[in-house]
């Protein structure tokens, strides 16, 4: 396969994955409201596009197996199938197992035994769901259909169950508008109808004119009309289609089967950029449309209502038209309105490019040499004291930034569909278990960088099925406690000092205190009688030895592989904290930094070294006062009437010589602990680029990685978080780093 | 294909022959905007045409409604059997219902 259709076949995988993804949200949404129509096409949608394109590469398997999903789903949507639980969890079906087909195409291997089984298995159950009463043949065969030219109209033999809102015309009803270049790309419209002829009748034809331009500006090898036609045919929807094969891709096709639902008529004139009064007459002239349904049509989605039927004004509006061609304000408004909607859509989708994230990464690392470069030059114009040159440096450097900022914000995505991707699993475990619970997400617009968010899905997902295993009880125990028969669970994110918050809730027994301590006594965590506060209890469960599965069910139900957890997030220089209120429910919280590339830095030094703390994380800096000097042995001062733990860098990193007489505090929070960091000098706010360190170097704590000053001198990042935690907690440090780095 | 135009008696007549389609589109408009520019009304003959697609239609189409929103006459002197299969194919007869020959 040449490079080009490698490139074209995993641009294919790659939408597919999307519209999947889109499939499994829509048919979720599905499950609570059943009657959402657009849910209902946005599955139809994702289902045809992925046929669509598996059939231009000739991945025959997924087009068979599609086709048959398509099916149905083309009956749910004309209402001759109604939603079900069932086949709506027949759908998710349909949609994991075209994900692993899809997995297949990306890994290039033909689908093996087990595979095409299980496509047959779940086609098999979808053709249940086809043989109901039906209009068309599977496979529409016209070879030998003797369609008459001349006024015999045929009718549908076997008309489709109609409901109370379809329409009385039993033809079906095309609208296509072609993209301009159709005619370019050697395609006449008018063929296209022409063909349809060959195995139906075109009974009417409406050509919508208003778009052709005068002579004098007209491109006349573009396309501009616009074509409403009725259809009387007896083949079925796939024939039909299959004629607007080679165009749909720029052009709108829309097919209304016969007795369709007259909501596919108000979807028409939503959709269509024409006024939807001059489109309603063209579709009564048509025959498509009685001039009932039209006033039922236009009068129902002016009140913004699909669901009226009832349709009494429906004979005054149509009186209105017809007699006084008067136009209806209001109607004309909603019409306007909906038309500015559709174009906004298009215009949306139009500014949207994908791009690959590996040249993201290259122009932020390009971004991060150009601060450092900038930096350099700054200090060298600082050095040589020349004003003008002083002047632009900064002047340079304040765009920096800028491109720096908005660089970082191209790869900064909404937390909203990690968040969604939830919602299966909470349906699936939630089912699995016999719980019935509900899922509320608060904060999907949260941004936060493409890298995190993938690193965060695993932690995320063991979190909530812990909730949704252990913490939410069994119904008939909610029951007994007064609480709603349905659990809830909350996931819910927001942003805090430079950190994203994302919060894990849920209502269900919470964690037992004594129960914990006492499993932590007998694994020899903690010793007996020891007191703890409330969050070192919760703390416990994240730690190593705490958790095995057995262990953890006997007890409280809760921690299985949250040490797991609580490492992935560590390595994001994240943390995780729990709150829990026994027979109310658990929250637990991960704090996660926006973006692991850039840091906005406070610059510090201790003996020839620097380093540097992120400026989130600082407080304040004062001065070490004299009578809290470590000769005095004192690791805690004063502040302002309040115990500040602090540790001396040199002593930390082992830095050897004399202190200077004055040396100086930097106060860090993080997560609600303060320490101070012993530091003797301050070079102030800095601005910079993560140079992650080395594998070597990933054992070392306290450092979170390095950076590159302006001068070629490398600062070691301080982690803060484990910082505070060497100081607040009194445990013994590497003594081994280096205290000086040589240039680079 | 070939044309001849003339312009007499404050008439400009355009002889289209041959395609009428996206490959003669942009030549057939230049002809039609010149027949425009003219004073008077404008006739067309369409006997010669051999093809007509939906660019030829919107090219009619758009000097029919030019002609009326100038408050000019259009004449469809003569029209091919291609050329009415097509109007009919499109329902446009009536569109052009005042141009078109008396017998059509």
């Amino acid at each position: 396969m040449s490079a080009q259709m490698d490139d074209a076949l995993q641009t294919l995988v790659v939408e597919s994955r999307e519209l999947l993804q889109h499939m499994e949200e829509a048919l979720l949404l599905l499950e609570q409201t059943p009657d959402d129509a657009e849910a209902v096409n946005a599955i139809f949608r994702a289902a045809h596009t992925i046929k669509g394109s598996a059939g231009l590469f000739s991945l025959d398997h997924v087009v068979a197996f599609t086709h048959v999903a398509e099916s149905v789903l083309d009956r749910v949507r004309d209402h001759r199938l109604g939603m079900s639980p069932a086949l709506g969890s027949l759908l998710l079906e349909v949609c994991d197992h075209l994900g692993q087909l899809i997995d297949g195409v990306a890994a290039g291997q033909a689908p093996d035994d087990a595979l095409s089984g299980r496509s047959d298995a779940i086609a098999a159950r979808l053709q249940t769901y086809l043989e109901a009463p039906s209009a068309a043949p599977a496979e529409p065969d016209f070879s030998d259909v003797d369609w008459p030219d001349g006024n015999d109209i045929a009718h549908p033999s076997a008309a489709p169950v109609r409901g109370n809102d379809s329409v009385t015309s039993g033809m079906w009803h095309i609208s296509l508008r072609s993209g301009p270049n159709l005619l370019r790309d050697g395609m006449d419209p008018l063929s296209i109808l022409r063909y349809l002829g060959t195995f139906g009748q075109i009974v009417n034809l409406e050509l919508i004119l208003g778009d052709i331009p005068p002579l004098s500006v007209i491109d006349p090898e573009s396309c501009y009309i616009g074509y409403e036609l009725s259809f009387a045919s007896e083949t079925d929807q796939a024939s039909i289609d299959g004629a607007f094969d080679f165009v749909r891709e720029d052009s709108v096709v829309r097919l209304i089967p016969p007795y369709g639902p007259l909501a596919n008529y108000r979807a028409l004139f939503a959709d269509m950029p024409e006024d939807s009064l001059l489109l309603g007459r063209m579709l009564v002239r048509c025959g498509s449309l009685t001039e009932e349904e039209l006033a039922q049509a236009l009068e129902t989605q002016g009140r913004m209502g699909p669901d009226s039927g009832g349709g009494s004004p429906a004979p005054l509006l149509g009186e209105v038209l017809v007699a006084q061609q008067l136009v209806d304000k209001p109607l004309v408004d909603a019409a306007l309105e909906r038309q500015q909607q559709v174009k906004a859509t298009a215009a949306g989708e139009a500014t949207l490019i994908r791009v690959d994230a590996a040249k993201l990464d290259q122009l932020i690392n390009l971004v991060g040499e150009l601060i450092i470069a900038g930096a350099g030059a700054q200090l060298v114009a600082r050095r040589l004291k020349v004003p003008d040159l002083v002047e632009s440096t900064s002047v340079l450097a304040r765009l920096v930034e800028d491109v720096r900022d908005s660089a970082l914000t191209l790869r900064m995505v909404q937390i909203g569909a990690t968040f969604n991707r939830f919602r299966r699993v909470v349906r699936d475990v939630a089912a699995e278990l016999g719980k019935d619970i509900q899922l509320d997400i608060q904060g999907g617009e949260t941004e936060l960088d493409k890298t995190v968010v993938e690193k965060i899905g695993d932690p995320l997902t063991h979190i909530v099925r812990n909730a949704l295993d252990h913490g939410i009880e069994p119904a008939d125990v909610r029951l007994a406690r007064g609480k709603p028969q349905q659990g809830r669970l909350s996931l819910n994110a927001h942003h805090e000092s430079g950190s994203i918050v994302i919060e894990v809730s849920d209502d269900g027994g919470g964690l037992r205190k004594e129960r914990i301590l006492q499993k932590a006594v007998e694994r020899g965590l903690v010793s007996e009688g020891q007191v703890l506060s409330d969050k070192e209890i919760f703390g416990l469960i994240f730690e190593p030895g705490f958790s095995t599965a057995t262990q953890v069910s006997n007890l409280s139900g809760r921690g299985v592989g949250m040490d797991v957890v609580k490492r992935n997030i560590l390595a994001l220089r994240g943390t995780v904290d729990l709150d829990s209120v026994e027979g109310q429910g658990t929250t637990v919280r991960l704090r996660l930094p926006l973006t692991l590339a850039i840091i906005d830095g406070f610059l510090i030094g201790a003996g020839n070294a620097s380093y540097v703390v992120p400026l989130e994380q600082v407080l304040e800096c004062i001065e070490l006062p004299e009578e809290d000097k470590p000769e005095q042995g004192a690791s805690y001062l004063n502040l302002r009437g309040e115990v500040l733990p602090f540790v001396r860098l040199r002593d930390l990193f082992d830095i050897p010589g004399e202190a200077p007489r004055r040396e100086n505090v930097v106060v860090v929070q993080y997560a609600g602990e303060r320490a101070g960091l012993v530091v003797d000098q301050l070079f102030g706010e800095f601005q910079t680029v993560i140079k992650p360190l080395g594998k070597v170097f990933s054992h070392i704590r306290c450092i979170g990685g390095s950076i590159i000053l302006g001068s070629g001198e490398v600062a070691l990042i301080l982690d803060v978080p484990g910082l505070v935690r060497q100081v607040t907690e009194r445990q013994p440090v590497s003594r081994h780093l280096p205290s000086t780095l040589s240039p680079v | 294909m070939n044309a001849s135009d003339q312009c007499k008696l404050g008439t400009s007549r355009v002889v289209i022959a041959g395609e009428m389609t996206i490959y003669t589109a942009r030549d057939w408009r230049d002809r039609l905007l010149v027949a425009m520019g003219a004073p008077g009304d404008v006739e067309l003959d369409l006997s010669g045409v051999s093809d007509i697609d939906a660019a030829g239609i919107q090219l009619l189409v758009s000097l029919r409604m030019e002609a009326a929103a100038a408050d000019r006459a259009l004449r469809l002197l003569s029209v091919s059997a291609r050329v009415t299969e097509a109007l009919t194919f499109c329902r446009l007869t009536e569109f052009f219902s005042d141009a078109l020959p008396a017998q059509a």
